[in-house]
């Protein structure tokens, strides 16, 4: 039954979309949006079609991806058995050790999709818990609350998306914007299987940040 | 039905539809299209790299300490150094009417008559790095970093996408530089990391939710900045084969440290417990797993480590640890062939070539400081399916051992042959399973002497 919604919500790709005013023109970005630390320094890119790509993207490697992960979930490290595990698995993901190896293996291969994939679900189920218990320094539920459904505040939630698009991806965007639409529908979608679970919602929309290609591309 | 990636994408086709009908088709597409690829021969590899430079007078190419004597090591340029190791006297042993081994060959004498040596090559360097990966390249490295692919990547190329994992190593160096991207190792360090790559982890999504983020991402991947970008492409392949994986239910065959009694067995069978998965006892065992379930064609691990015995490590621990990694390729070879291949009537060692190498070997004199020293000359050997078994090709020079041409077709010396190099058996592997073009730019006609 989802099929057919996904294929009906789903919006085109971005290309043929037509460029919306605010690409050209970025406005000044919440501040609240914004992660703290050295992050800030800079201001997001805007992305359209006056974008220029001068190269193609590169995969992070472990450190950079490590530090991206705790900086945007505000400070959750990926622990299993008390272990760090970007640590543990450091060699596996091609990290070099200076002895045997002197240069980090970049592709997106299979096993980094996979360990991404874990860190990412360990990620955002730890900043679901934390401000599920603690709202008041939200990472991810920003303009958002767990109790709010598309029903009774479609609005924050479209601008919770909004924010979490800046702050994963610097993308910025504003509410209504297309580029939105795809997330929208997955934190819908989500809901819909889910008797409206919003916690299930949300952290469908937390792991597809992290597992997207423009968080850990650049 | 066997779990195989192809299972997966032709389901995942039959939905294609309405992936198409938001872009999602196309990738799946591009990874079925691999299986256009020609499947040529029920044929399986495992690379063994002995780490950090064999001395190949103790194991495949010894000479007779009655006559390579320390008082004529200036005029021959060989020391065997037999008598350097504590206990009584030490002499190669005799395998056959054609055959001579060192005496740290340990079990594989047991299947000589399956296994083809090569001696006398020549690998152009003396530095570990560009050793080994002109081995695994058949190319010389530029400077250190090595150029093509390496042989297991362009063997999982030929024989296509079937296996769930193409092709995988665990601690052994690999490459793609010019194959398709299935064909990409998948590069563990123990078996825990391949446990973690086949189990869902610890705080996967709900299933329906799963579905709903790999639309999303099934979406993003087909638009925009991703349909001009290889590394998102590829990334996002990586992404289906890593799903793939965690559907199939594959990582119960890989629980070593499980109590059962076949898990039991299997630590016996290759010698180490529960808690030691990251030694090449255990990628022994996970490329016997491997290869006899189906999961993978070309598996590649470290048999034997700490080779680099410049000092008195030499006479101290490097004929036992070169021993133990031919006792493991024995150990390996025994278990294929104690399993019968899928119904046939012959054994899964008929069908699986096991090469053995290492990055060059050790001066055949021995240094001021009781070792030895990194040597340009080498040695290697094949196992099994369909290798000429109980021959050795070529051979060094008795005089300072130094790599001699040959014809590649016999193997017989040569002067106006060529001296055999990696190159020449790479290129013979893939002449095996009839790829006829030098698919992996080696440039050299094939060693053809090593198969039947």
């Amino acid at each position: 039954m989802i099929a057919p919604l996904a294929l009906a919500a789903l919006v085109a790709c971005e290309p043929d979309t037509p460029p919306s005013p605010q690409r050209t023109e970025p406005p000044a970005p919440p501040a609240h949006a914004l992660p703290t630390g050295s992050v800030t320094d800079t201001l997001p890119v805007p992305v359209g079609e006056d974008a220029v790509v001068a190269r193609t993207p590169r995969r992070m490697h472990v450190d950079q991806l490590q530090a991206s992960m705790e900086q945007v979930s505000g400070g959750i490290v990926w622990i299993e058995d008390g272990d760090v595990m970007f640590d543990t698995l450091a060699a596996t993901l091609g990290k070099p050790d200076w002895i045997t190896a002197t240069t980090e293996d970049k592709t997106p291969g299979l096993l980094f999709q996979k360990f991404l994939d874990d860190a990412a679900t360990y990620t955002c189920e730890q900043m679901l818990e934390r401000e599920s218990a603690d709202p008041l320094d939200p990472a991810l539920l920003v303009e958002a609350t767990l109790a709010d459904t598309w029903d009774s505040n479609p609005l924050a939630i479209e601008a919770n998306l909004a924010a979490a698009l800046l702050r994963w991806h610097g993308r910025q965007v504003s509410v209504g914007d297309p580029q939105l639409e795809p997330w929208t529908f997955l934190f819908a979608s989500t809901l819909l299987v889910s008797d409206g679970d919003t916690w299930a919602g949300w952290r469908a929309v937390c792991v597809g940040l992290f597992t997207h290609p423009d968080f850990y591309t650049y | 039905m066997a779990p195989s990636r192809r299972n997966i994408l032709t389901s995942a086709l039959s939905f294609g539809g309405g992936l198409a009908a938001f872009g999602g088709l196309r990738p799946l597409v591009r990874l079925a299209s691999a299986t256009t690829q020609p499947n040529l021969a029920d044929k399986y590899y495992i690379f063994c790299y002995f780490a950090g430079g064999w001395d190949v007078l103790l194991g495949l190419d010894p000479r007779d300490p009655d006559l390579f004597t320390a008082e004529k090591r200036l005029e021959t340029g060989i020391d065997p150094g037999y008598d350097r190791f504590v206990g009584p006297q030490l002499y190669p042993v005799s395998l056959g009417d054609s055959v001579t081994v060192g005496p740290f060959y340990g079990s594989m004498a047991n299947w000589i008559d399956r296994t083809a040596i090569v001696r006398g090559m020549s690998m152009d360097t003396l530095t570990h790095e560009a050793g080994l990966r002109r081995f695994l390249t058949g190319q010389p490295p530029s400077g250190l970093l090595a150029r093509g692919s390496s042989m297991n990547t362009a063997l999982a190329a030929q024989l296509g996408i079937d296996a769930p994992i193409p092709n995988l190593t665990m601690n052994c160096e690999t490459y793609n530089a010019d194959q398709p991207a299935y064909a990409s190792a998948l590069q563990v360090k123990s078996v825990d990391d391949l446990l973690r790559v086949l189990r869902p982890g610890d705080f996967d999504l709900e299933p329906n939710a799963r579905a709903r983020v790999e639309e999303l991402l099934a979406h993003q991947e087909a638009c925009g900045i991703s349909q001009t970008s290889p590394t998102r492409l590829d990334a996002y392949d990586f992404r289906l084969g890593a799903r793939d994986l965690v559907q199939q239910n594959l990582d119960e065959l890989f629980d070593f440290a499980a109590g059962s009694a076949e898990m039991t067995d299997l630590r016996a069978r290759y010698g180490f417990t529960g808690t030691s998965l990251a030694t090449a006892n255990a990628a022994a065992a996970m490329a016997a797993t491997a290869i006899t379930s189906g999961i993978t064609r070309c598996c590649s691990i470290t048999v034997a480590t700490s080779l680099d015995t410049h000092y008195d490590d030499w006479w101290r621990f490097h004929g036992t640890r070169q021993q133990a990694g031919f006792d493991l390729v024995a150990a390996l070879a025994d278990d294929l062939s104690s399993r019968e291949y899928q119904g046939t009537g012959t054994s899964w060692l008929d069908h699986t070539v096991i090469v053995g190498f290492s990055e060059f070997s050790r001066t055949p004199l021995i240094n001021a400081n009781t070792g030895r020293d990194h040597w340009l000359g080498n040695a290697c050997f094949l196992l099994g399916g369909g290798i000429r078994g109980g021959q050795v090709i070529g051979a060094s020079s008795d005089e300072g051992m130094q790599p001699q041409a040959i014809d590649l077709e016999t193997g017989a010396l040569d002067p106006a042959g060529e001296i055999p190099k990696p190159e020449h058996v790479f290129r013979a592997l893939l002449d095996d399973i009839g790829v006829t073009d030098d698919v992996a730019d080696l440039r050299v006609e094939p060693l053809r002497a090593l198969f039947s």
